[in-house]
């Protein structure tokens, strides 16, 4: 039997040497924000980095994505829901994509993903609402530390310049990871909708002259109203611009995280400012019948992860995105009786994108040493985000998190 | 009863002063009952005060107007029954026995397969139509106000004791679930939880009913604490897992639960302190003698309808009152509406509606009943799609209702409402406000790619289709202005603002809107709200162009 620990260490290197020999091409670049735009002719403002935020809700099964064939005890406790070796997809000798996943194992090749293992935080919360919060704030108080983590980083990156096309969620309801009293993210689940339609008689009024009644400021909730309000007038008309004339390399699957990474790439390539684009997938609660669901959803990611990496590479500001994955725990290594599994606590995280160096990064969490039946996170989620807030945005862990979190090292600084 | 009940209870309970009311002389109030109070209180008890049911309410009294929310049985609106749909209902198609007859899918022909697969297709199409039936005559029950504070109180247990019709997939045990809270919602929470746990929607929807001895299923016994009684914080992982080893056995079988004995865990637990051979219903019990749970569910409650989560203080005192009083919710909804804190300014108006609110409160304020797919696609477009939440939280409210896209939609649907904007202006994914650069002309790849995201995504918009062309309501603004002695450009605008919005608007936003009416009013070429017929039809026009305006702004999204 191998573990994580002993194998995988010099495997590990050696995949990351793949992701390092990728690297090279970027040792030259000052960083994610400039070069290959200035290469290309765009001014170097044009093409700046973009994060994308993929949110893998109701607690992914990190052990069915990213498999640990290699290790008896993940067989041992489950006994039903196992994927066969035979069945993944190798990295090494330990751990192997989930079938589905053949997109990603390609690009994981080129060096082009780095795949973080046993993600999570002190004191993990099993509740759903509660660790989403957790992530969502980059704070163990949730909600009730303040804005969202992207919230705080428009704080410290763009301060007073305000820009409702600058975050957005194209989905339903976005994230509390948006949340912020001073920079609100534009959301819309879909760009055609995005518009308020009047008639002659009242349009212009809607639109808005000198004497409408603005935000003045107060906190109140006409005020966080009247800022929505005006966020919505101001990014609509160069939303559905940008969505609507866009014309992608290659056809989205038509699912829901296709299509909704189909508007993302038309918002990046359209040039209006959008540095943070969100979107989610949901389906991840897995209590039964696991294997069939988190197949379907790992086949669903899959896909559009493959369409959006497709249509964006070799443009400008296609070269520019960073794309990550996370979810608010993983689940319990032991299945349960409904072929499902109960909620866990460390889960894998991905980031991917031409500037990433790939690999394996974090420890995979031991299936043996255990936390009252979970897996023991490795890794602070918070090192992932503050290395792409640093890498992408020159912001420091420090003024998101309260303290600095070492580097992982997936990105160039 | 209750007047002289509960503030001797309360003074027991908290052996200080509450609010104001001990401290005032009985039969004071302590609070003033008036239009802004009586206003507040129909909205948050039901939906949508119209200026004619504020002044109703005024003019009874707080007393007698109190006693209205508390219908006897012989006056509440009679259920809508539901019939079994589906497999899952027990129902069978002829087709599918002869299927079955024939030996089944392996063997029967293909003829027979197909027959089997369309009657199977015609009764999910009859399953969603049922729903989608009894939707509507909900939303009729909240348009017409029949049982305001029922239906309120429906809304907020069906957004707590969550099911979804997307895992459930049985419009009968939605529809059964939905009645066991329109009969509870006033009633017992401690019977209502039992009923609940053992509802078959709710068995399939958390999975208990796949909770077996050998390998328990944590789902149902995890939220029944966190969302359901304790709230999250009061309980131990361990708490869970012992808590779903009692739940084992229990299942949902035809839409009726049963009890599998031989898949019930009887061994000992120790769940909360408690060790012994604890059953499902035990655990329950458990939970309802925890002063977590009182003050968890009544918190739940006072946040739901003030719209802000109480202060430490009133969650306590809630909480100890609806614990002792054995979780009797009329009571504690009575206690609420005579709280002079219910009224408090930073409670007045200051809420986001939410989806359902919104549209049923702007149909009954314009008097009237809206086309199906207006109130089906609406709400869901909006965020709310009944028997649909989006987790078992629910949905959050506040704030989170609006994001860019729904205030504008929010707009959109009140300019269908008034007539003032046809479906196919909605729905066109063209872009008017552009002139298209040379070459920039939708290109065919684009033009098929619209095409299934119009399938994919357009599906909550979509819905709206069928409203054919402009809905065209009979509004009757202006007979309602000169009713109302409204004569100059100011009072026809504050008349509309008394109408549509539930909040009293600035002046900021009431002279923006003066100034918006003289020039629509003069763009459309139309001297005061008087004179020849042709000028009235167009009166009527730019009036329901104000009204579409005003429910477009930020203040109508306030309640």
């Amino acid at each position: 039997m191998s573990t994580p620990q002993s194998t995988s260490l010099d495997r590990r290197a050696l995949l990351r040497g793949i992701g390092a020999l990728g690297a090279l091409t970027f040792t030259s670049r000052p960083g994610l924000g400039a070069s290959l735009s200035l290469a290309s002719g765009l001014p170097s403002s044009d093409a700046m980095g973009t994060l994308v935020l993929l949110q893998m809700s109701g607690g992914n099964d990190g052990l069915s994505m990213v498999v640990p064939f290699g290790d008896d005890a993940y067989y041992s406790s489950r006994m039903t829901i196992a994927h066969k070796k035979s069945d993944v997809l190798p990295l090494d000798e330990y751990r192997g994509l989930n079938k589905k996943l053949g997109g990603l194992r390609e690009r994981f090749a080129k060096g082009e993903v780095a795949i973080i293992e046993g993600c999570g935080y002190p004191n993990p919360n099993r509740s759903h609402f509660k660790s989403m919060e957790i992530w969502h704030a980059g704070d163990p108080r949730g909600r009730a530390a303040g804005d969202g983590w992207i919230g705080r980083l428009s704080e410290v990156v763009w301060e007073e310049s305000k820009d409702p096309n600058r975050v957005i969620h194209v989905g339903a309801t976005p994230p509390y990871s948006l949340e912020s009293g001073a920079h609100p993210a534009a959301s819309f689940a879909f760009p055609e909708g995005y518009r308020w339609v009047g008639t002659e008689g009242n349009m212009e009024s809607y639109e808005g002259g000198e004497g409408a009644p603005k935000s003045s400021g107060s906190g109140s909730l006409l005020d966080a109203l009247r800022g929505a309000y005006s966020a919505a007038r101001e990014s609509s008309s160069a939303v559905r611009k940008a969505a609507l004339s866009y014309r992608p390399g290659v056809a989205y699957p038509d699912t829901n995280l296709g299509l909704a990474l189909g508007t993302a790439a038309a918002l990046i390539q359209g040039g209006i400012g959008s540095r943070v684009l969100s979107v989610e997938l949901g389906g991840f609660d897995t209590h039964n019948r696991q294997v069939t669901r988190h197949d379907a959803l790992m086949k669903e990611l899959d896909e559009a992860l493959a369409a959006f990496h497709a249509d964006i590479k070799g443009t400008p500001r296609g070269e520019e995105v960073t794309l990550m994955a996370f979810s608010e725990f993983g689940r319990r290594l032991v299945e349960n009786g409904s072929k499902g599994t109960d909620h866990g606590v460390a889960g894998p995280m991905l980031v991917m994108g031409k500037g990433v160096r790939g690999g394996l990064y974090g420890e995979h969490p031991s299936l043996t040493e255990l936390d009252k039946g979970d897996l023991v996170f490795t890794t602070d989620f918070r090192r992932v985000y503050g290395e792409l807030a640093s890498s992408i945005f020159g912001a420091k862990s420090k003024d998101l998190f309260g303290k600095t979190y070492p580097r992982l090292g997936f990105l160039p600084t | 009863m209750f007047k002289i009940l509960t503030p001797l209870l309360l003074a027991l309970l908290s052996g200080s002063t509450f609010g104001q009311a001990d401290s005032a002389t009985p039969g004071d109030l302590g609070f003033e009952w008036n239009a802004r109070t009586a206003e507040h209180l129909i909205n948050r008890a039901g939906f949508g005060a119209r200026p004619e049911d504020v002044d109703r309410a005024v003019e009874m009294g707080f007393e007698a107007f109190l006693e209205t929310l508390f219908l006897p049985l012989s006056e509440q609106v009679p259920l809508k029954a539901a019939t079994r749909k589906t497999k899952k209902d027990g129902v069978a198609t002829e087709e599918g026995r002869r299927m079955e007859e024939a030996g089944g899918k392996e063997m029967a022909s293909e003829e027979m397969l197909n027959a089997a697969n369309d009657a199977d297709r015609e009764l999910r199409k009859a399953d969603r139509t049922q729903l989608e039936d009894y939707t509507l005559w909900w939303f009729d029950t909240m348009i017409s106000g029949q049982d305001p504070l029922r239906d309120r109180m429906t809304l907020f247990w069906h957004g707590m004791f969550t099911s979804s019709m997307q895992d459930v997939k049985s419009s009968y045990q939605m529809i059964k679930q939905n009645q066991l809270l329109r009969n509870g919602a006033l009633g017992n929470y401690s019977g209502l939880l039992m009923e609940v746990a053992k509802d078959p929607a709710m068995l399939e929807y958390l999975d208990n009913d796949e909770n077996k001895k050998s390998a328990p299923n944590e789902n149902f016994a995890r939220e029944v604490m966190e969302l359901f009684t304790l709230g999250e914080g009061n309980y131990s992982e361990d708490d869970i897992k012992e808590a779903a080893r009692a739940f084992t056995g229990w299942r949902s079988k035809e839409a009726e639960f049963s009890y599998i004995r031989r898949q019930h865990d009887n061994g000992t637990k120790t769940f909360l302190g408690v060790t012994g051979k604890l059953k499902g219903e035990d655990v329950l019990e458990i939970l309802l003698e925890q002063p977590a749970c009182g003050e968890y569910v009544a918190a739940r409650i006072l946040n739901y309808l003030e719209g802000v989560p109480p202060s430490a203080e009133r969650k306590t005192q809630y909480g100890a009152l609806f614990s002792s009083s054995g979780y009797d919710v009329e009571l504690l909804l009575r206690e609420l509406f005579q709280d002079p804190a219910f009224y408090r300014d930073e409670i007045v108006g200051n809420r986001v509606m939410g989806p359902v609110d919104f549209l049923v409160g702007s149909a009954r304020r314009l008097d009237v009943m809206p086309p199906r797919a207006w109130l089906l696609s609406g709400s869901q477009l909006l965020g709310q799609r009944l028997f649909h939440p989006p987790s078992v939280k629910g949905w959050d409210g506040g704030m989170t209702w609006i994001t860019t896209a729904s205030l504008m939609q929010r707009g959109n649907l009140a300019g269908l409402l008034v007539g003032q904007i046809a479906v196919e202006d909605v729905l066109s994914s063209d872009l008017p406000e552009y002139q298209m650069e040379d070459g920039e002309e939708m290109g065919g790849e684009v033009e098929d790619r619209d095409a299934k995201r119009k399938v994919g995504k357009l599906g909550e918009l979509g819905g709206l289709k069928k409203i054919q062309g402009r809905w065209h309501p009979m509004l009757h603004l202006s007979g309602g202005a000169a009713r109302a002695g409204a004569r100059s450009d100011a009072e026809v605008v504050d008349y509309l603002m008394g109408l549509l919005l539930a909040v009293e608007a600035g002046s900021d936003t009431r002279d923006w809107l003066v100034s918006q009416y003289v020039q629509m009013r003069g763009e459309a070429g139309l001297a005061r709200q008087r004179g020849r017929m042709q000028d009235r039809r167009e009166g009527e026009d730019v009036l329901a162009s104000m009204a579409h305006l005003i429910l477009s702004l930020p203040e109508a999204q306030l309640n």
